[in-house]
């Protein structure tokens, strides 16, 4: 109640708490669409990591390229693996693996931020070089880059793209902490004495992190299309283990005899890019968030 | 303008700089003995010291960390990027081979998915919340949803190679790169037109459209002449940033359509390790990215009076 108090005349956008705002996204109808199948998505991505139909990586030659029937949902691969198990399977990997990518940038992004924006003088000064470096490079190609560094492999991966994503995060937070300086409910806050450490923590913070919470989620559409991007190439997920870039990849070879192969793993992809661009439709409707 | 033109100059010159740092940073961060890398990469696996050393003494490799950048940086001032590990022959030259059906390609992708955003957009405001502008706000949400390669592999499998549509020999002429340029493209359009139909709507409810139509000026005159000029700013931005996009993505579209382009060297040079070809690559995207922001710099100051000033 105390801090309902001391924020005058705010706009409730400018730094909503994310509880409301999750409530206001669930009263918009696409949005409220988006967060039933990012939940559903969600869910089947933890079953699919402890339990599938078939074993995922297992071959089975017998069974190789049969199409889609009552034992298996969407047919099997050229190496007689059941593709709804490896579809099923992948999921942890692919929502999990852009979830984690957004939340170390978001992390990294919040932390430098806010840190620079506050301190100034010489961290400041070399933090935001540091971000203007990396964000002279398109963020693929910095990705590339790390990647031709390290070798490929999955945890590589994700560490090339947490290194050429973190700085947009640190650049908006930094922007914000140094805006905020004037807001009035942190002036208030200040005359009536609250400690400098409390008024960033309770006052600063939320409001910084909802408006990367909503950059990230609009973010999360283009980060699975990186990482799948990347495993089609072979520089992410290594076999045998299941990823929908890599299974599209393999798919390309058997199109004309087995289309199950490339369709099952894009429209896991367009599923799940899509629930997540409902929410953002959502958020940016009800904030003013914009997209990078 | 010349003010303006001078600015953003400098920032581009920054963040090339930037940019080349970054580059060099490849070569001491990698992994392992340099000067072996480039004899494991040369096929030989068990250099003897003697052979180690020399090459170290050839390339400086015993030398600190930043005479090291400024000796790389020299050479790089004269255009001279190193060997390739593997071939063993100047990256540039190699590179600068691979460049033109990338351009090529990538080029007409741009010119296309203009053509097609401005003209989509157009439609869909002239048709506001009729069908035409129902049809395309789904084909907008479609490619939305669908990361560039999957679109581009669909597009391929399905309308080329299952309608017989198109041909997918990657010979390297214009009419072979008509074919992937307008997938990319019609990918590209679908975020642009989102924006541009959005700003045109906002201009089309602006004041200013209000009294021209008041003063008797067709609906179709107020959306060429007063709502197109005043919404191009953010689209060009866009696409100022989709060069980069087009840059990072262009090894993914080259491996999808077999084009023999700098994307698929980058491919063929990141399994076998060979770092300056990787260099060769970031440096080039980089400056290709500082390139395409600082003409959409200059296209929008041209575009809007207003930002002639420079602003401190």
């Amino acid at each position: 109640m105390l801090l309902r108090l001391t924020r005058p005349n705010e706009q409730p956008t400018a730094s909503a708490p994310a509880r409301s705002l999750l409530r206001r996204v669930w009263r918009h109808k696409s949005g409220r669409i988006g967060l039933i199948l990012s939940i559903l998505l969600v869910l089947l991505a933890a079953i699919g990591y402890v339990w599938t139909p078939y074993d995922p990586d297992l071959p089975n030659f017998a069974l190789a390229m049969k199409p889609p029937s009552g034992t298996h949902l969407l047919g099997t691969d050229e190496m007689g693996r059941d593709v709804f198990s490896r579809i099923f399977n992948a999921a942890h990997r692919s929502i999990g693996a852009a979830f984690l990518v957004l939340a170390c940038s978001f992390l990294i992004g919040l932390f430098v931020g806010i840190l620079s924006g506050l301190m100034g003088g010489l961290v400041d000064t070399l933090m935001m070089r540091l971000v203007d470096i990396v964000m002279a490079l398109p963020s693929l190609v910095l990705a590339f880059a790390i990647l031709g560094i390290l070798g490929p492999g999955f945890k590589n991966l994700l560490v090339a793209l947490i290194l050429s994503d973190w700085a947009w995060y640190a650049r908006l937070a930094r922007s914000l902490a140094i805006g905020s300086g004037t807001r009035p409910d942190i002036l208030t806050a200040k005359m009536s004495g609250i400690s400098f450490s409390r008024i960033v923590l309770t006052h600063l913070l939320p409001g910084i992190a909802t408006k990367l919470g909503v950059m990230a989620t609009l973010a999360f559409g283009s980060m699975i299309g990186a990482i799948s991007g990347l495993s089609f190439l072979g520089l992410g997920v290594q076999p045998p283990h299941a990823e929908w870039g890599a299974m599209l990849s393999q798919s390309r070879l058997y199109f004309d005899i087995a289309p199950w192969l490339l369709l099952s793993p894009a429209i896991a992809i367009l599923l799940s890019v899509l629930s997540a661009n409902l929410i953002g439709h959502a958020l940016r409707d009800v904030t003013e968030v914009k997209k990078q | 303008m010349l003010a303006v033109l001078v600015k953003r100059t400098i920032q581009a010159g920054l963040s090339a700089l930037a940019a080349t740092i970054i580059v060099w940073l490849i070569l001491p961060l990698a992994p392992g003995d340099p000067a072996n890398r480039i004899f494991i990469a040369r096929g030989i696996d068990d250099a003897t010291e003697g052979q180690l050393a020399a090459l170290r003494q050839e390339m400086g490799l015993n030398l600190p960390l930043p005479q090291q950048f400024l000796r790389w940086f020299t050479d790089l001032m004269h255009g001279d990027l190193g060997l390739s590990f593997t071939t063993g022959r100047p990256v540039l030259q190699d590179f600068l081979g691979h460049l033109p059906p990338t351009l090529m390609m990538l080029g007409l992708a741009l010119l296309l998915s203009t053509l097609a955003t401005i003209l989509l957009s157009l439609l869909a405001v002239m048709y506001h919340n009729r069908w035409p502008d129902k049809v395309i706000a789904l084909y907008t949400e479609i490619t939305a949803a669908l990361p560039t390669f999957v679109f581009a592999l669909l597009a391929l499998n399905y309308v080329v190679v299952g309608w017989q549509f198109g041909r997918v020999i990657a010979d390297v002429s214009w009419t072979a790169a008509l074919m992937p340029a307008f997938i990319i493209g019609l990918d590209r359009a679908g975020g642009w037109i989102q924006l541009l139909r959005a700003s045109l709507l906002a201009e089309m409810a602006d004041s200013y459209a209000f009294v021209a139509k008041s003063r008797g000026a067709s609906d179709i005159r107020i959306l060429l002449r007063h709502a197109l000029p005043n919404s191009l700013k953010p689209l060009l931005s866009a696409i100022g940033l989709s060069v980069g996009a087009l840059l990072g993505g262009a090894p993914l579209i080259e491996a999808i359509f077999s084009w023999p382009g700098v994307g698929s060297y980058l491919l063929s040079a990141l399994t076998a390790r060979d770092y300056p070809v990787i260099q060769a690559y970031v440096l080039i995207a980089a400056l290709g990215y500082v390139v395409a922001a600082f003409l959409v710099d200059v296209a929008i100051a041209m575009l809007d009076p207003r930002l002639r000033e420079v602003r401190t």
